[in-house]
This record gives C-alpha cells, structure tokens and sequence, in this order.
C-alpha cells in the first residue's frame, strides 16, 4: 500500500471519527428530558407506557417507570422523599399519606406550574378528593387519578331469582346473606378480613361508623372499646364467619374480587373501582349480572362509604419538577385519563364507569350513579389522616384479623387495641 | 519471598473496606439510631436522643415478646424437623436405590427457588376456594380449609414450606459427609451382630455429627432470620398468629417509619443470633 493511500485512510478514518463526534454532540444536544416515574404495577400505568410516545412527541419529555406492589410502593415513598432523593420526579401515592408529608416539606406545591393550564381544571374534581390534596397553606401538593369509595356489588340474577331486595341496613343484610346461604352453594358475603393498615382496615371503618363507632374520642382518647366498635366487630366478623368464604381471616381485596369474579360469592362490599374488571365478560364468569347499590348502615347513623385515593405528586427533592408536573398535567386531562381508565377526572370516571342498572331488581344503580351518590357521603378523615393512622390502622386490622381468626374474643381485640392506640397518642403528644 | 506488613494490609485493605461499608458502618449506623426516637415522617425527631428507652420499651412490649416467642418456636420447629428429614433423605439417596438420582434432583431444585416465589405458590396451593392442596382433601371429603387463616395451623402450614424448600440444604450437607463414614466399622459391626438401628445410631451418627452440626448452625441462623416466605404467605396474620420478629421489625421501619425502634429491635436480634451461634460454634468445634 503506498504512503499516499494509506494517509488517505488515515485522513478518511479523522474524518468520519470528527463527523461522528459532532453528531453525537448534536444528538445529546437535542436528548429530550427524562423523568423518573414512581407507581403501583395496576394495568392503568401499564396502559400508560404504551401510550406515552404521545407526550413524549409533543413536550421532548420521555419517562422512566418503577413499578411496585402497593406496600412496596408506600414503604418506597416515604423512603425516597425523607432521605430528599432526586431519583423520583413523579410518584403515586396514597392520599392517606398526604398530609404527613406535606407538613413534613417532603412535596412540592403544584399551583404555579399548573397556573393557566388548560387541562387541569379544579372543577372537574370532586371537591372532597381535591380538597384532600390541598395542605393546610390551602396550596395544592398533589392531584388524584382515583376518586374511590366502596360499594356493595350484588348478584343481581341470585337476589332475583331468590326474591330479595337489596338490603339498606344491616339487619336487612344479615338476613338476605342467611337466605343466600340456605339457597345456594356458596359464600354470600366477601369481604376483607387480612391484616394490614388499608386491608380489612379499609372495609371494617365503614362498619365502624355504620354503627356509631369512631376511632377516637373529640379529645383525642383512642375510641376502640366503645359499645358501638363493639357492635360494629361482633356485626362484622359473624357475618363474615357466618356467611363468609372459608379462609375469610386471609383474605385481601385480591381474594374478595376473585371470590365475585368466578361467582363463588354472591355479595361483595369493596372498592367501587374492582366492579370494572368484574364486568369484563374475558375476566369473569358474572359480567352482566351485578346490581350496585350503597352501603347500608344500622338505620340510625347514615352510611359510611370507605373514601380512597391515590395521587400524583411531585417530591421536593426532584431535579426536573417541571417536566415532573407537565406529566402530570397531560395525564389528568380528561381525554388521557379516560383512556386509561383512572376515576379522576370527573369526565373520566362519568366515562370509564359508565356501566348500567342491572334490571329486574328494584333499586339497583347504575354504577356510576352508586358512585356518585356514594362519594357524595366519603368522608377523607372515615380513617383519621394523623401521622400515628399507619400505626393504628394496622392495629384495629390485627383485632379484626384476630377476631375472624378465632384467636381473640371481639372485647378483647378491642381491648389490646385501643390500649396500644392509646399508647402511640400518648407517646406522640396528643 | 518474604511478605512486608504492608502488602498484607495492601491486600487484605479491599476485603475490610467492603466489609466496612456493607456491614461494620450498617450495623454501628443502627446502633446509633436506636439511641435517638428517629421517625422518617416527623424530621424534627431524628437527632431526638432518647438513650435506651427504645430497647426498654422493645423488651416491655407485649407485641415484640409474642413475636419472639412465635420465632424461637419457629426455629425450634424448622431446625429439628429439617435435620431429620434431610438425615433421612440423604441415607436414602446414599443407598443407591432405584430412584435416588431422580430424587437428588427433584430434591435439589426446591432450594434454588426464591422464598418470595415459594411463598406465593404455597399461598395459592392453600387458598380454600381453588388451592391444589384443597383440591385434594376435597377430594376425600375434607373441603375446603382455610389453613393461612386459622391462627392455629398457619405456624404449621408456612413451616411446611419452609421444611420443603431448606431440607435438601441439609440433605447436600448429610449426604456430602456420608462416604466418610467407615464401611469397615458397619461391616465388622454387622459381623458382631448389631442391627441396622444399632449400626446408625452407633456409627453412622456419631461419624455425621459435625457435618450435622453445621446443618443446625446454618438453619437455625437462616429460620431467625426468616421473613420473605412469611410475608409472601400471611404478612403476619391472621392478626399477629405469624408475625415473627423481623415482620414486627419491617413493619416498624418501613410501614410506621419508627426507624430507632426497628433498629433497637434490629440490635437485640444480633445479639441473640450471636448468642445462639456462638453456642452452637462451640459445640460444633468440641465434636469436631
């Protein structure tokens, strides 16, 4: 090879090399924002992943996800947000936890950047749910994707077939769970009965208050050995062990739904938003055949439907809270969010739960009308928002838990949890 | 060539940096924070120094002693029943009878599945409505049973899963250690008369005992610490009839964030599974 050729290589290989460094600059010139995104492992995200080539191409903002179980997820927040991690841009969280974090200065305030947003609207919220992320300065730290609240689901064939009507208050539950028992092979209630804040802690509080119960008393004394909470217990674990599913003591909202789904369980009480898939005739064996209604209560205290929700925020310690809150800004609009089939939005969950009356029983709602009228009566505080609930809350469900297990009378369950209850107030001041 | 003490410490320096960082500065971290009243959702409260009230509280709490309890039975129950089995096992492959190669796979294979994933087939396997071991008891007539959700079978229950994924440890351990056992002193023995019994409890035993001692050292340090197969089971429940102290431990740091009072627990464990091993150490080195 002569001198001349391979100087030409040599010049030739600068070249290229030279040319390349400069698109490599150009390229990382032009690299679009990437954010780090915080969520449960629901199909919602899932569904959201697949669609967000759509943002990414409008803003140049393109997203990374973690996806977590929900205690996984809630143990990951407060983690990340208490050490000021700039790891996570955007989290899910639970409303419940909101206002620990907010006073604690772990999240950022969201009203500036959503200021002359054309999607973010307060008034398509249901005022409770956007309220609930407002912290005590009145700004807004977070915005809901659910706007949750329990329900009873029944089989609507079952209580037709057999005569009943649905039941409004707790006497007229027992006895249509005792006919459904004599007439049929199969559990008639299912509800959660495992351990766990935000377990049967979020089914049995509905009890709780359905018969005059509370947590705690107006001055802050735990509340749990009242008459009512022990009416409340006794009510609720005899129906459960009575007309319950075998193993109820274990079961969570997985079990409850499953039980509904392939039509082993003729009622459920639970979330509002596990109708949804229970109506998708791929999923289950009762698609069409469920009648919605309101909780009942004892006749004398109204109704306490569970109220839930989780959250969009953006912790304080993020390095892109901008493109952070641009993200949440385009998933809440009412066009994204319907497509993913969140309940927030309000013109998400008017679309996304629009599911009619089953007919033939007098009554029944539809679900999106039982919602409304259900989240019309959700309370945000049915388990009061106080740093100590994560304590409490997985207390009352070991005496729930305990009492369906057969390990523990009612009064005693009761007992040893209102005295470690009071034990944690005592220790944090109140 | 003649090693200068500074090579040595060249050498050995990323070891005990490693160490340092993964393990001495965790532990003495934890240490220090159980003197404080630490709780990651109230800031103000982290150098809060409360000297040892956390570890008085701890050993005060009727919770924390109930979950101790649950542990040590745990334990007690895994280890002897592991050891047992896995003994059995391993003179069973040792034989060379007719299946035993089959049998040292099939066995082997249990222990390489994560205990999150064994946890979860279990809990599926014992749900009352669809479960595979309820399936077969409703096949002769015993229905459905809620085995997670009764307080006095779910210990039980989460043991035989735990005993189905930690005996072929100890089968590896036994069965490793058999051809040490001196064919001469069972044949003699045999010669004089003694029975299989009497040859195993005479011989083969004795000439196990320390691979066996170390079987019980490792299985009872990994049954202490056991909280993955507990969790994907049961999270403690039914009220608290499962929570061994690392669930109450995990619970108190990452559900109620009470960071000091879950390392003031962290610390007595040490201490305890210190105690025990130490104990066992002893042992092991006497027979040895």
């Amino acid at each position: 090879m002569s001198r001349t050729k391979v100087m030409s290589i040599i010049l030739a290989a600068a070249m290229a090399c030279s040319m390349l460094a400069v698109n490599v600059t150009a390229v990382h010139a032009e690299e679009p924002v990437t954010i780090n995104f915080l969520c449960d492992n629901r199909s919602e995200f899932e569904t959201l992943k697949e669609i967000l080539p759509e943002f990414t191409e409008a803003t140049g903002i393109d997203v990374n996800f973690t996806y977590l179980q929900e205690t996984q997820l809630r143990s990951k927040t407060g983690l990340e947000l208490q050490a000021d991690s700039t790891d996570i841009d955007v989290m899910l969280m639970d409303f419940l936890y909101l206002p620990t974090y907010v006073n604690a200065g772990y999240i950022e305030p969201l009203d500036d950047y959503f200021a002359g947003s054309e999607t973010y609207k307060e008034e398509d919220f249901i005022p409770a749910f956007i309220d609930a992320c407002k912290g005590e300065d009145g700004k807004l730290y977070a915005v809901p994707l659910y706007q949750d609240c329990s329900i009873m689901v029944l089989r609507g064939d079952i209580f037709e077939e057999l005569g009943l009507a649905i039941p409004k208050t707790f006497a007229e539950l027992e006895e249509a769970c005792k006919t459904i028992s004599e007439s049929k092979d199969m559990a008639a209630i299912a509800m959660r009965g495992a351990r766990g804040m935000g377990v049967c802690e979020w089914t049995f509080p509905s009890f709780l208050a359905g018969f005059g119960g509370s947590y705690y008393t107006e001055d802050m004394k735990a509340n749990f050995e009242s008459e009512e909470a022990i009416n409340a217990l006794t009510y609720y674990s005899d129906l459960l062990t009575n007309y319950g599913p075998a193993g109820v003591a274990n079961y969570s909202y997985t079990e409850v739904q499953n039980d509904l789904m392939q039509g082993t369980a003729a009622i459920m009480i639970d979330s509002a938003t596990l109708a949804v898939r229970a109506e998708d005739p791929e999923a289950s064996t009762v698609a069409g055949k469920l009648a919605y209604a309101p909780l009942p209560s004892d006749g004398e205290h109204d109704p306490q439907p569970g109220f839930y929700s989780w959250d969009l925020v953006v912790p304080k310690g993020s390095a892109n809270k901008e493109a952070a809150a641009k993200l949440i800004e385009w998933i809440i609009s009412p066009d994204i969010s319907t497509r993913l089939g969140f309940s927030a939005p309000n013109q998400a969950l008017q679309g996304v739960y629009a599911i009619p009356a089953y007919e033939g029983l007098e009554g029944a709602y539809s679900l999106y009308d039982c919602m409304e009228a259900s989240l019309a009566l959700a309370d945000p505080d049915f388990r009061p928002r106080i740093p100590e609930e994560l304590e409490v809350g997985e207390f009352l469900s070991i005496a729930v838990s305990d009492v369906l297990a057969g390990t523990s009378s009612v009064e005693d369950a009761l007992k040893s949890c209102n005295e470690q209850t009071q034990q944690v107030l005592d220790d944090a001041g109140y | 060539m003649k090693n200068s003490k500074k090579d040595k410490v060249l050498f050995m320096a990323p070891t005990i940096i490693v160490l340092l960082a993964t393990t001495v500065f965790p532990l003495a971290y934890s240490l220090v924070i159980s003197l404080f009243d630490w709780n990651l959702v109230k800031p103000d409260t982290k150098w809060k120094f409360v000297g040892l009230k956390n570890y008085i509280e701890t050993l005060k709490n009727p919770g924390y002693l109930a979950s101790l309890r649950i542990t040590f039975i745990y334990v007690i129950a895994a280890v002897v029943l592991e050891v047992v089995l896995g003994i059995l096992l391993a003179l069973l492959a040792y034989q060379q009878v007719l299946g035993s190669r089959i049998l040292r796979t099939v066995v082997i294979s249990a222990m390489v599945i994560s205990p999150v994933v064994v946890g979860t087939a279990w809990r599926l396997m014992y749900n009352p409505g669809y479960g595979l071991i309820n399936y077969f008891l409703d096949r002769i007539g015993i229905g459905g049973y809620g085995f997670l959700a009764d307080a006095k079978t779910v210990i039980p229950a989460i043991l035989l899963a735990d005993i189905w994924e930690w005996t072929p440890l100890v089968f590896l351990i036994v069965l490793s250690s058999l051809p040490n056992v001196s064919v001469d002193a069972l044949e003699a023995a045999g010669i004089d008369g003694a029975n299989a019994f009497q040859r195993f409890f005479y011989i083969t035993l004795p000439s196990l005992k320390p691979s066996i001692l170390l079987a019980v050292l490792m299985r009872t340090m990994d049954a202490f610490k056991q909280y993955d197969l507990i969790y994907a089971m049961t999270q403690g429940g039914p009220g608290v009839a499962s929570q061994n102290v690392n669930i109450l431990m995990y619970n108190t740091a990452f559900q109620y964030f009470n960071v000091s009072k879950a390392s003031a627990m962290a610390v007595i464990s040490v201490i305890l599974i210190n105690m025990i091993s130490s104990i066992l150490l002893k042992v092991t080195r006497r027979e040895g």
